[in-house]
Formats: structure tokens, sequence, C-alpha cells
């Protein structure tokens, strides 16, 4: 995704000499091309989020259009009032580009994991939020944040994600894709494990459960029509992120359907509140959270045969 | 009260909009409109004038804080020190009367800082009160947001919104809040009110002026306990290391915060030193002496291809006796006594 990112910056910035990226002493040769190819608008503004945070929307107040870039922790946390104060209250349409959304700096640690980052930033009015789930969504989805007139997050991986999305599509902000139709059960996911969405979809369809897959790549605005027609046509529905399930995907779909859809068996499977203490791969983290396949599947099968929702998905 | 000089700064209600309306005092207890049209006659009561303003149908008393004052003195093409030092004092009186109207208001640190944000706007910076977002304006980066009350009095008399809207301080659905916000006041270049966030939007800006080779300055003005808050240094060794000698930082050095002396509390001094080793051009000055401010904001860029900072030593509360240097008076409204001492230590204060 990171890759994917620095090229469609790379494209935009091209035809846009007002464009300016900002980072936070992050992105080794990641950003090279555009180094040689734009001097003067790389701009490494040191280990000084707060300051960095609000130079970007000083530089916005100037004309510019800053895409600040650095790890998701940094940039969301410790300048998160900078970003509420001097790019949302002030509405400058800054960028903030997230690396290493949830999980992906796997043996990093818990201060490198972002697992509260989505559920902060739906809070800040004017905010976006965006969070892609392979390469080739990533692109569409920078595209789309460049192009929209207001603040936005942009939340990535790391690199090295498989692209999902199989045929060519419409990135919209605020329009929810479906990956694969269901009349049974919806699997709504957001980010890089919609792939763990989509193998547990295709898991189940082998024991005749037919699965809807729908990708939320925008928190906020959320799609709230998918969601409830998702609710309406479906008879049970899971939310998968890598995130904490307080604050993120889970709660932002909760919210949609306590306030406009029938109840039906729902659950949210995601970081169970806890921190990711420990030394573990991405993929270590997410298994020993119970953020798999399996853990879905039995999820969705339990709640399918009796109608109610099973105590623990871990 | 009712000293000359003090009764010299008022005008007649009825008359200041369209007229001088200059009063005479007479007869002792009784003061007169001087217009030919007017002639009106207002009583002296327990030592204050009783000016009454037509309200459609009835005649209502103007309250003290509501005393008419003097049309302001015309502006100079390029005002002295003298003048912008009376004109600082008028903006004082005119902080006072928002503070008694509101009930509250940070007082202490808009009287530290008054005179700085006067020579700002009267004759340092470059602007257009009649074009907020004139492209080559210089900007003005208020950090210090709770201090609002200069910022404001400045922005009205300098023409950016009519002074009687400064009646709206703190008032349910009014212009002026107890932080700045932009976009709401004509003039406020950013939303402050949360410390150490005017220096790293001051280098944005100047950063992209920079890159479009603007002229245009860029001076914030931030306080000793601000200096307190982490954002600053990240935001000083930025401001040094990208160049950005159009920046000027003033630091409104007035020694108190909230609840205790600056030294107690997070020592910034020697802070002159502190900013040289960070890579600034650094003057130490008396931020109420008019002619040591003029001096040092036309003097920038002290050290060429370096960010300058003014270090301004300051009083908080300057202006008034009780008030000076104590710091109870960093947030608080006045009784009825208290604010009859302080209109007339100002209003002295204008004469001398």
């Amino acid at each position: 995704m990171r890759d994917a990112f620095a090229a469609e910056l790379h494209e935009i910035a091209a035809s846009d000499p007002s464009v300016l990226l900002l980072v936070g002493d992050i992105g080794f040769q990641v950003f090279d091309s555009f180094v040689e190819d734009y001097p003067g608008r790389f701009i490494n503004m040191g280990v000084a989020e707060a300051n960095m945070i609000g130079a970007a929307a000083g530089l916005s107040l100037g004309g510019k259009k800053p895409i600040v870039y650095t790890i998701v922790p940094f940039l969301t946390m410790r300048a998160f009032e900078q970003i509420r104060n001097d790019i949302c209250i002030q509405k400058q349409p800054v960028k903030i580009v997230g690396v290493g959304g949830g999980l992906a700096y796997g043996n990093m640690g818990p201060t490198h994991h972002s697992i509260v980052d989505m559920g902060i930033l739906r809070t800040l009015p004017n905010m976006t939020v965006i969070s892609p789930c392979d390469p080739v969504e990533s692109r569409k989805a920078f595209r789309a944040t460049y192009e929209h007139d207001g603040p936005v997050y942009l939340r990535l991986g790391r690199n090295g994600e498989p692209t999902l999305h199989t045929e060519d599509f419409m990135f919209e902000i605020g329009r929810a894709l479906q990956m694969r139709p269901g009349t049974d059960a919806t699997i709504i996911s957001t980010g890089a494990v919609t792939k763990i969405a989509l193998d547990a979809a295709e898991s189940l369809s082998a024991d005749g459960i037919s699965v809807r897959v729908l990708n939320i790549h925008t928190l906020k605005p959320i799609d709230a029509e998918a969601i409830v027609t998702a609710a309406h046509e479906t008879r049970a529905l899971v939310t998968i992120e890598e995130h904490n399930i307080i604050g993120g995907l889970g709660s932002a779909v909760s919210e949609v359907i306590a306030e406009n859809a029938t109840p039906l068996p729902f659950k949210r499977i995601g970081i169970p509140d806890t921190f990711t203490y420990g030394v573990g791969s991405q993929n270590h983290h997410l298994a020993s959270h119970g953020i798999t396949v399996e853990a879905v599947k039995t999820t969705l099968s339990n709640m399918l045969e009796t109608g109610k929702v099973p105590v623990s998905n871990s | 009260m009712t000293t000359d000089t003090f009764l010299g700064q008022l005008r007649c209600p009825s008359c200041v909009l369209h007229g001088q309306g200059l009063l005479e005092r007479v007869a002792g207890d009784w003061i007169l409109c001087q217009e030919p049209d007017c002639g009106r006659k207002y009583p002296i009561r327990d030592g204050l004038p009783i000016l009454f303003k037509d309200e459609g149908e009835k005649w209502v008393n103007v309250k003290p804080e509501d005393l008419p004052l003097t049309a302001l003195a015309n502006k100079p093409v390029v005002p002295d020190a003298e003048w912008l030092a009376r004109k600082a004092q008028e903006s004082r009186i005119t902080i006072l009367q928002m503070v008694i109207r509101a009930g509250s208001g940070h007082i202490g640190g808009a009287y530290s800082a008054v005179d700085l944000v006067t020579a700002l706007y009267f004759r340092v910076m470059k602007h257009d009160p009649s074009d907020p977002s004139w492209e080559g304006r210089d900007r003005l980066i208020y950090s210090k947001g709770h201090t609002c009350l200069a910022l404001y009095s400045a922005l009205a008399h300098a023409g950016y919104f009519r002074p009687s809207r400064l009646k709206e301080f703190l008032v349910d659905d009014g212009l002026l809040a107890g932080h700045p916000e932009m976009g709401h006041i004509p003039g406020v270049e950013v939303t402050t009110g949360s410390l150490g966030h005017g220096l790293p939007l001051a280098n944005g800006i100047a950063m992209a002026l920079k890159m479009d080779g603007g002229q245009q300055r860029v001076i914030t003005i931030m306080g000793d306990g601000e200096c307190n808050e982490g954002s600053n240094w990240e935001a000083f060794m930025c401001s040094a290391q990208f160049g950005l000698d159009r920046i000027t930082a003033i630091i409104d050095n007035n020694k108190l915060e909230s609840l205790a002396p600056t030294s107690e509390i997070m020592a910034i001094e020697p802070m002159a030193d502190k900013l040289r080793s960070f890579g600034w051009g650094v003057r130490e000055i008396d931020g109420h002496n008019m002619a040591e401010i003029i001096d040092a904001l036309e003097s920038t860029p002290f050290e060429p291809g370096k960010p300058s900072a003014i270090v301004a030593h300051t009083i908080k509360g300057k202006g008034v006796s009780f008030m000076e240097g104590v710091t109870k008076w960093h947030q608080r409204g006045l009784t009825p006594d208290e604010a009859e001492t302080a209109f007339a230590e100002l209003a002295q204060g204008i004469r001398s």
C-alpha cells in the first residue's frame, strides 16, 4: 500500500506544483523519485510531529497542498490536538497519510501498532477517515483524498499486502464496495483484513453458506445505506478490523444498525480492548487476538445456526 | 473619575457618531455638549457623569463601562511612539470596559501585550482592514489566544469591525469568544487558545510565503508561560533550520503564569540565550517602551538568514496599579470600586 501511495503521489505532484510532501523523518528510499523529480517539495520536518502538523496547517493557509506522512501512532496521537485545532477546526484540507495501520509494524511492538487511530479520528468534525484494503484501492483512495476539499486521514498498511480487487472499480469516498455477493450473512471489513473476510466467505461457501463481503474503505462518512441493506437482506453480521473493537469499524457499524436497522445477530471481531503486548509478527498478533479466518467462520456459522450472538469469538 | 482629564475623554452619546460631541464642564456638577444643534446638559452624580442616550422612545443612562470615549485621534501616516503609547492606553480603557461588561476576561496578559499589539497594527505591519485576506499583508499569529482582549481592541480600532461590536465579548451569538476564532472574526489569522500552536502555524505560513518569493512578515506573539509547551521548542528549531527570516517571535515575558511566577513553575530564563542557541537572532526590550518596541520590530531580521525573537520584558496587568504583577489578575472581573479606580488610573495615564 505504501508504494502504491508513493506512485500515485508522484503522478499527482507532476500536474500540481502546490502539492508538498512533509515527512517525519520516515520513508527511507520510498520517495526517492519524488525527491529527485520535485526539488524543494519533499520536506523532512524531523521527528517533531506537533510542529509538523501545525506547519502543515500553516502551509495550507499559505495556499499549498501538504501531504503529511509518518508512522500512524506518532502522526495521529502525538499530534492529535494539532490535528483537531490547526487542521479540523480551521477546515484546512491537509492530507494525513499514516503508514503502518493496525498491526503492520508486527514485531516492533505496541508503541508502533495503531489500534485506536480510526476511533479517535472519526470523532473529529470535518475529518474524513479512509482505510483502503489493498494496493490498487490505496492508489484510488489517495487520488480521492487529494481531490477532496477537506481534511482526510488515509490509513495505509505497510507494504506487500496482496491485491484483493479482481476487477476495476470506482472509488468514491463514503461509498462501500461489495467485494462478494451473498444472501445468508455479511462480513463488513476495512483495511487489509478484508483478505480474511474474503477467505472466510470463500471457505463458508463450500459449506453452502452464502456470505456477502462489504468493504467499508471509508469509516467516515460511513455508507449507512449499504450497511442497513446488508442488515435487512442477510441474517447475521460480523465486522472485522485491525483495530480495537472499541471506536473503529465495529463501533461505527453498530451505531448505524442500532439507529437504522432491524436488530440481527451482530459481532465485532478485532483487538478485544487490549494492548498488543509481547513479540510477534503481524499475522501472529492477528491470530493471538482472534482475528482469523477460523474465528470469522465459527462466529458466523454459530450465529446463523442459533440466531444468537456467541458468548466469545476468541 | 470626575477629573477633567477623564471628562475630557467622554463625548456626548447623542452626537459622537456623527460629530465630535465635545463636552464641557459647567457649574461644577454638569457637563454640556458643545455641538451647536445639541446642547444637551448631563449631570454628574456620585462621581459619575450621567450620560443619557436616545434609545427609541426613552432615554436611558449609559453605564460606566459604556461611556463613549474619545473618537480616535486621527492616525498620522507614520504614528510616532508618543501617539502609539496613547493609543495603547486607550486600548487599555477599551479592554477594561469589555471586562467590566463581560464580568470576566484575561486582563493581566492583555495589558502586558497591548503595547506590542498596538505597535504592530498601527505602525509596523502592512495590512488592510478593508481587505483582511489581502495577499500582501503581514500576518500576526496571536499564539497567546487567551489574552485576545488586546487583539480584539486593536482589530476594532484598526477598522476590521466596528468598535461597538466589542460589546459582544463573551456574549451568546456574539462576535468575540474568549479565544480568537479564524473565519468568525475579521482579521484573525488563525484560531488559537490552546498554547503552543502559534509558532508551528507561523512556520508553515512562512514556508509557503518563502516558496512563493513573498516578502510578507509572519509575526507571532507568545507568552513566557506558553514556552512551557514542548511544541514551541520543536518549532523554534524548525524556524531556524529552514532559515525562516521573515518570522518574528515576540515573547511577552510578563513573568507570571496562571497560578504562580513562571520562575517557580517552569523557569524559562535565560530565554534570550536559549533562543540564540536554537539559531535565532535575539533582542531583549522593555515591552512597554514604545520607542524600543518600534525599533526592535523595524530592525528585523536581527541576523541575516535567521528568524528573529524579541524577548519583551513586560508587566502583567500593566497600567493599573493594583493589577501589576499580581497573579490573581490573570483572569478576573472587577468590582465596581476596582472598576472606578482602574478607570481613573488609565485616564490619568493618557494625560501623563
